[in-house]
């Protein structure tokens, strides 16, 4: 042996392996059987080779040997030794699962269960069976016996209806190992708004136990359509309960970290060839977690280049710290602005390393049309465009699953049968279109369909019955589609296998929400209906408004803005129940006083003196304040590792000055005024 | 609402003797009390009159099969929060489905050994 280490390597070498996976997936779905491109089914020949000789030079035995079946294969049908149709389209589909979750098992060091046959082995033409998956769980290291897993346990408010009893899993769960249980208590409601007959908790739970992962999921097998469950295993260094166990996982790669064993597994917003579709409720709100990130090298030789030039800035700088010519004094004031200049871009370019295109997460948009509408009988054409807009990584990683499930629903609830929408005069083939753009400091989502739009008699029926408005209440078009979002809004009545599993359109919001995000829908009946999200580029910068309370400064993140006013005497009301109102357009809206919440002083006496920042958040409404300031970029601080967490304030960030001003979290903001009120 | 009493038995369902023997032996076993019903409706007209632990009902039966049952039973204010298992023959997803949709807590796929069933029956009662 050469000496060198090997495991440097491959970490690339999976990332090129998933790429290649990627082509073989998006290759078989835009093969046309009756016509197969000779192309296009070179490079997906080629894909497999590549991963095959990766796999058997850094030692990866299994994810070679299967590689090997499923290029043998290709090559065949390459060569026309096989002839290709719909089954085995299907079949080399299932393979690629297969071998994406050998993969993701060989990253995390660990090893598939030897039992699994080879799927694409079978002669041609012949059913390939594709094993039952276990969803790559009973990856069981082979020195290992004992697992830790995390497992985030996040259950519908309507959990406690039918029967169901966390508590009672939770001592199942402890019939299999050691259990350490957490309850997050974060969605609890004042007692004044607690319902009883709901479930508020959710919670975070450590296994360690040597039962397979099929066991575990077991417990929750009831109630994948009442909760969000995630199993995550926990890598040996972190797990700081196994520290008295013999736990031992056989560390191959040591650059790998087995969390990315969620990662690539095909219930990530692809639905598996299971008809009913059971395994991907457990994986679908996984974070796909990417340890590392791939630049162009031109981005980081422009990173190189400004740094040169930063350092020339600097020479310059140091040449006139004692300035006190005149003429030194220009070079100096040149020399700050270059300074700036450079920090801007420095800035800019730095933070472009992080952004990747969106089309990460859209490359996997046909497999789940194709797969769910095939599922659903219905016919469904996908549209995507702006798959190269660029989005911060971590943005991107944690848009997937809510971008899924709107699309899953839209196909579900959304598009109509060929038959339904053939008697309302509309194109048989249904039509979903993905579209993602840049709009100032943001980048916006929209999921577009054809379909029959949200039926706002259906809505306000489920909402008075899940308690969420009573039937006296009088609702515009825009009130009653947003219920939609509300906690506990059910689907229970209607479940089904695509859409009805559980996490609710409350998940989806709040997934966005915590991003920083806006989600807005839209929708006609019997038109159709479009999602619209809104997210920052990157959670790290925010584009900012400063507003100024008295002596205080506040971050108003700019993507929550709408406008700013001044209040005018004749809009503004006092209705009854002391609530400030205003009236904005057709609406009123509710007016939250900075001072108020915060017992601080400020300039202005009564609201009329005051400015109106109006935003929108869950709802539109209006902040006051004694004065707009600029815009900037702020750098968001955490406060919970700073100092500690504050619910209405999202952050911190230091200003020019060297003071610090709390980035307002609009949306607690928001839910903190109508507790207070 | 007047007071219905809640009894601390487990209500089996089935029309088949021999299934509720073995259900019932098994409970009892376990350290639970039964109470046994042969169809769906004999056991509706208990329900009306009593409230239980637990409801184990079969899915194939005379008169009310067990999918009816369970729609039935949830319509009863005092059987909203009462776990039901659905004791079924196949374990396709379908019907498995079917029963959850009806308001089934879970179900139990049937043949089962006792030690499956309690292991089961302790994640709702």
């Amino acid at each position: 042996m050469s000496g060198i280490d090997l495991s440097q390597f491959h970490e690339v070498f999976f990332e090129e392996s998933f790429e290649g996976l990627g082509v073989l997936e998006s290759g078989l779905l835009n093969l046309d059987v009756s016509a197969p491109d000779a192309n296009l089914i070179n490079n997906m020949f080629r894909a497999a080779h590549s991963i095959k000789g990766g796999a058997a030079t850094f030692g990866f035995q299994q994810v070679a040997e299967f590689t090997h079946g499923l290029e043998s294969l290709l090559d065949d049908i390459r060569s026309h030794a096989c002839e290709i149709n719909d089954d085995l389209v299907q079949n080399l589909l299932s393979s690629v699962d297969r071998l994406r979750n050998i993969l993701s098992a060989a990253r995390a060091g660990e090893v598939l269960d030897e039992r699994i046959p080879i799927a694409v082995s079978t002669p041609p033409g012949e059913q390939a069976t594709v094993p039952q998956e276990d969803a790559s769980g009973s990856v069981a290291a082979p020195s290992s016996t004992s697992q830790t897993w995390n497992i985030d346990f996040v259950p519908a408010a309507h959990l406690f209806l039918g029967g169901h009893d966390p508590f009672r899993m939770f001592r199942e769960l402890k019939n299999l190992g050691e259990l350490v249980v957490r309850a997050g208590c974060d969605k609890l409601p004042k007692l004044d708004q607690f319902n009883p007959e709901n479930c508020y908790l959710m919670w975070q739970l450590t296994l360690t136990t040597d039962a397979p992962r099929a066991e575990i999921e077991e417990v929750f097998e009831w109630i994948d359509d009442e909760a969000s469950i995630t199993l995550t295993p926990v890598a040996e260094e972190q797990d700081v309960l196994s520290a008295g166990t013999e736990a031992d996982t056989g560390a191959e790669s040591p650059a790998s970290e087995p969390v990315a064993i969620l990662q690539e597994t095909p219930g990530v917003g692809v639905a598996d060839t299971d008809p009913a579709g059971s395994s991907v409720i457990t994986q679908s709100f996984a974070h796909a977690e990417v340890t590392s990130i791939r630049v162009n090298i031109e981005r980081v030789d422009q990173l190189v280049n400004l740094v040169g030039e930063l350092v020339i800035t600097q020479s310059m700088l140091t040449r006139c710290k004692e300035a006190t010519t005149r003429e030194e004094m220009e070079i100096l004031t040149r020399g700050i602005e270059r300074l700036e200049e450079n920090t801007r871009e420095l800035q800019e370019h730095t933070m472009r390393i992080r952004m990747l295109p969106i089309d990460t997460v859209f490359q996997r948009l046909p497999r789940l049309v194709r797969d769910v509408s095939r599922n659903l009988g219905k016919d469904v054409e996908l549209i995507i465009s702006g798959a190269q807009t660029e989005v911060d990584k971590t943005v991107l990683e944690r848009i997937t699953d809510p971008l899924t499930h709107l699309i899953r629903n839209s196909l579900d609830h959304g598009i109509e049968q060929s038959s339904v929408r053939e008697v309302a005069g509309k194109p048989s083939r249904g039509k979903i279109e993905v579209k993602a753009y840049h709009e100032g400091g943001s980048i916006v989502l929209e999921v577009t369909d054809d379909g029959a739009g949200l039926n706002k008699r259906r809505i306000l029926d489920k909402a008075i019955a899940s308690g969420l408005i009573t039937a006296v209440e009088e609702l515009s078009d825009a009130q009653i589609h947003n219920l939609i979002f509300g906690a506990g809004f059910s689907t229970a009545e209607h479940l089904s296998e695509v859409s009805g599993r559980g996490v609710g359109m409350d998940v989806v919001k709040n997934n966005i929400e915590q991003l920083g995000g806006t989600i807005q829908v839209e929708s006609e009946e019997g038109v159709g209906s479009r999602f619209i999200i809104k997210l920052p580029l990157t959670l790290a910068i925010i584009e900012g408004q400063l507003v100024r309370v008295g002596d205080d400064i506040f971050v108003i993140p700019l993507l929550n803005i709408i406008e700013s006013t001044r209040v005018s005497q004749q809009l503004y009301g006092n209705i009854a129940g002391g609530t400030e109102t205003y009236r904005l357009q057709d609406d009123y809206i509710r007016m939250v006083h900075l001072r108020d919440l915060y017992n601080i002083r400020s300039d202005y006496e009564k609201a009329s003196d005051a400015i109106m920042v109006i935003t929108n958040a869950t709802e539109v409404f209006g902040i006051l304040v004694d004065e707009v300031l600029g815009q900037q970029q702020v750098v968001v601080k955490s406060l919970e590792t700073n100092f500690k967490l504050i619910p209405t304030v999202s952050g911190a960030t230091i200003l020019g000055d060297g003071t610090v001003a709390m980035i307002l979290d609009v949306v607690n903001l928001y839910r903190a005024s109508v507790e207070v009120a | 609402m007047s007071e219905i009493p809640k009894k601390d038995v487990v209500l089996i369902v089935d029309d088949s003797a021999s299934m509720r023997d073995m259900v019932g032996v098994t409970l009892k076993v376990a350290g639970f009390d039964f109470e046994t019903k042969t169809d769906g409706s004999e056991a509706l007209e208990y329900a009306r009159e009593n409230q239980v632990m637990a409801v184990l009902t079969d899915v194939n039966m005379p008169n009310m099969d067990g999918i009816t049952l369970v729609r039935e039973l949830r319509e009863l204010p005092h059987y909203r929060f009462t776990p039901i298992l659905v004791l079924t023959t196949e374990s396709s997803e379908e019907s498995k489905s079917r029963g959850k949709d009806a308001g089934a807590t879970g179900w139990i796929v049937k043949p089962f050994d006792p030690d499956n069933l309690i292991k089961v029956i302790k994640r709702v009662i």
